[in-house]
């Protein structure tokens, strides 16, 4: 009996210290990520039967379906811009604090009141707050604007992100790219919100996707830009102005040998410098740009087996001296066919519909119609460089 | 992230002519989804005949009638300027200066003299990451040809402030991006009309300087400001509210007006005599009115908690029962009360 009961302790022993294993080492396998920024990651706008708003616990359930042990920690600040949040980080971090998920800056474009170098400055700083606490950082970029006043086409937005890719890649840092699948990736990206700025219930879900498949290394995001000189938009450029243009890719690499430049439609020779995680384009123009400039980008990763693929207009510019007439829609400097066959998708859109553009809506009258239709009719034929 | 597109005027005018005690007395622009409102002194309330994507940034307080100022699109991805002018009844837009250089013109701030619109400052460029910064004088009747008053630089200019000194010159300030930072740059229109040419207001760092704020005072004026301070091995620093004092032409080392964890100063009309500054704070969460002295240290301040963005800034009202805090298109006050500052 004494023989048996000692057995019986010894076993309660070693159970109880390979249960005490058991749960130290579940402890030790763990994560804790802390989802920092504004109202987007707190969870504004989304269905408002949850308990648990915002993308953070999404991603913690996503994560522990994939069968990783996550707590995510929704450290979302409604109104916030990153001039706030670089005091607050200081706060929020709690020992035992694995890795910051950053995602803020929306606020800050919308102020119009800071340059966007001190928005990424600030994001840096708030960073590296968390890695001297030992934490690793992943950047991400911010969702685009739908319909909004400011920025509606998102140029703005997009030189943002692109300047946070640079960041993130240039720290070594993972990026997270809800830009990249909200504007570029995904048709129709007002289906993911519930108002001008922030994500209805489906659009939480998809950001929730988007983290969790840069946390267990599934890469659905294609090659994307970071510095774009000249900028979107840019009017007046000088003609001889090197393009200059930036290639990230932060999950699988970029497929190097498939990437080409193409200016107004026409694939160029340029030496691609870098290597998958990052290239460099630098291009000087043979002849002086004339009229409007359109630059394209063809390039993959190297996903397998299907890699994920990126071939659209990364800047389009309006060299100095360029002037349109109205109804050039497609601004090759002439009105014709191409012209009215650029028109006609947007006929009867109003401002704020899908298909409305400000390009079709000559008279600016928020109403693409057969006012405009006239204008363009006027100037069928003509050219103006 | 709830973004509320109001802005709130400062008129110089007003804080010049010593309002000494009665409260709401300066047109708001009021939070609108689509549109915009504004609020008048009387109180009454009004819709603006802006087209869609219109943005309305400013109002000001004319003799018998207000001014709002804003930029529109046009079909070509460019933006003008549109200014509405209006009395009780009527709303009359005014045409957009001549001459415009550039694509863009953004952040028109009206100089408003004596009652009456005397020209405008405003940003323009060719992209949106570099700006100048533009003014023209109106007559009554038009436009001078504009007059640069900083050509764009290497990067953005951004947050044009502009305050008319006791001496009748005005004095303009912004933030520039000099190709590693943001700092504060300023200008001075003379009696001559001629601005002076754009200089640092302090001696140049490597961090932002942001967000910057001009009022007048008797001898001078007083520029504030938010600058990331207190950084240590790259890891610490935050924003702090700095102050300026510019006197004799010119500006003295600024002075830490806040602790660390504040930024988005603004200045507030006030009793004669006075000066506020309002500020946010990070913690705790809210906002700050302190009322400074000539040479822009605080004297007094008090403090409110809020969980609301930045951008629905409040604006600082003196009561019967001390300085109070209002909201643009709410209801909600909050009396507050002066500590004595240390």
């Amino acid at each position: 009996m004494r023989m048996r009961g000692s057995c019986v302790r010894a076993s309660i022993w070693a159970c109880t210290f390979l249960a005490l294993l058991a749960v130290a080492s579940g402890a030790r396998a763990q994560t804790t990520y802390v989802a920092f920024g504004d109202s987007i990651t707190e969870g504004f706008g989304d269905d408002p039967n949850r308990a648990e708003k915002g993308w953070p616990p999404r991603l913690e359930a996503l994560l522990q379906q994939r069968g990783m042990s996550a707590d995510v920690r929704n450290e979302g600040r409604s109104g916030e811009t990153t001039v706030e949040g670089i005091s607050r980080i200081d706060r929020e971090l709690q020992p035992g604090d694995d890795v910051l998920l950053l995602m803020e800056g929306t606020n800050d474009i919308g102020s119009q009141n800071v340059s966007l170098e001190t928005i990424v400055f600030n994001l840096q700083r708030t960073a590296r707050k968390a890695e001297a606490r030992g934490l690793s950082v992943v950047h991400a970029t911010v969702i685009p604007r739908y319909q909004a006043n400011f920025d509606s086409s998102n140029t703005v937005t997009g030189d943002f992100n692109g300047q946070l890719r640079d960041l993130a890649w240039s720290e070594a840092r993972r990026l997270a790219d809800p830009f990249e699948v909200f504007f570029r990736l995904t048709p129709n990206f007002g289906q993911f919100y519930f108002d001008k700025l922030h994500p209805n219930a489906a659009g939480y879900d998809r950001l929730a996707r988007i983290f969790a498949d840069v946390l267990t290394d599934v890469d659905s995001v294609p090659p994307v830009t970071g510095l774009i000189s000249p900028v979107n938009d840019a009017q007046r450029v000088p003609p001889n102005t090197q393009l200059r243009l930036n290639v990230y890719d932060f999950g699988t690499g970029i497929d190097v040998t498939a990437t080409t430049l193409l200016i107004n439609d026409q694939v160029v020779q340029t030496p691609l410098t870098g290597g998958p995680r990052k290239l460099e384009i630098r291009y000087d123009p043979p002849q002086p740009w004339r009229g409007v400039v359109i630059v394209k980008l063809r390039s993959r990763d190297l996903t397998t087996p299907t890699p994920n693929q990126f071939d659209r207009e990364v800047t389009q510019f309006v060299v100095d001296g360029t002037t349109f007439l109205a109804g050039d829609i497609d601004r090759d400097g002439r009105v014709d066919g191409a012209d009215l066959l650029a028109f006609a998708p947007h006929f009867g859109a109003r401002r704020g519909d899908g298909r409305f553009v400000t390009f079709a809506d000559l008279n600016v009258d928020s109403l693409i119609d057969g006012n405009d239709l006239a204008m363009l009719a006027a100037n069928f034929g003509r050219t103006s460089f | 992230m709830r973004t509320a597109h109001f802005a709130i005027a400062v008129s110089a005018l007003l804080s010049a002519a010593g309002w000494a005690g009665a409260e709401a007395f300066r047109p708001l622009l009021l939070p609108a989804e689509d549109g915009a409102r504004l609020e008048l002194a009387s109180g009454e309330r009004i819709s603006l005949p802006v087209p869609r994507g219109a943005e309305m940034e400013t109002a000001a307080a004319l003799s018998g009638g207000w001014l709002a100022a804003g930029t529109r699109p046009d079909s070509s991805g460019r933006s003008e300027i549109l200014l509405l002018t209006g009395d009780e009844g009527a709303v009359t837009e005014l045409p957009p200066p001549p001459g415009r250089d550039s694509a863009l013109r953004r952040q028109p701030l009206p100089l408003i003299e004596d009652g009456r619109l005397a020209g405008l400052l405003w940003l323009e460029g060719n992209n949106r990451t570099s700006f100048g910064v533009r003014f023209a004088e109106w007559s009554g009747e038009g436009w001078s040809a504009p007059r640069t008053v900083a050509a764009p630089g290497p990067g953005s200019q951004l947050a044009l402030t502009a305050a008319r000194l006791a001496d009748g010159t005005w004095l303009a300030a912004w933030s520039a991006f000099d190709g590693t930072d943001d700092e504060i740059v300023w200008s001075r229109r003379g009696r001559d009309g001629v601005w002076s040419p754009a200089r640092r207001a302090a001696a140049g760092n490597d961090v932002p300087d942001v967000a910057p704020a001009l009022t007048a005072t008797r001898d001078g004026a007083l520029l504030a400001w938010s600058r990331f301070e207190g950084e240590a091995d790259g890891v610490a620093g935050e924003y702090r509210v700095v102050v300026s004092r510019f006197r004799n032409g010119a500006w003295m080392k600024p002075e830490f007006a806040a602790p660390a964890g504040s930024f988005y100063p603004g200045f507030e009309p006030a009793p004669r005599g006075q000066v506020w500054m309002l500020y946010r704070t990070a913690e705790p969460r809210g906002w700050t009115l302190a009322e400074l002295d000539t040479r822009g240290r605080p004297v007094r301040q008090a403090h409110v908690k809020t969980e609301t963005a930045a951008s629905e800034r409040p604006v600082a009202l003196a009561t019967g029962k001390g300085p109070a805090l209002a909201w643009p298109g709410r209801a909600e006050r909050l009396t507050l009360r002066w500590e004595k500052v240390r």
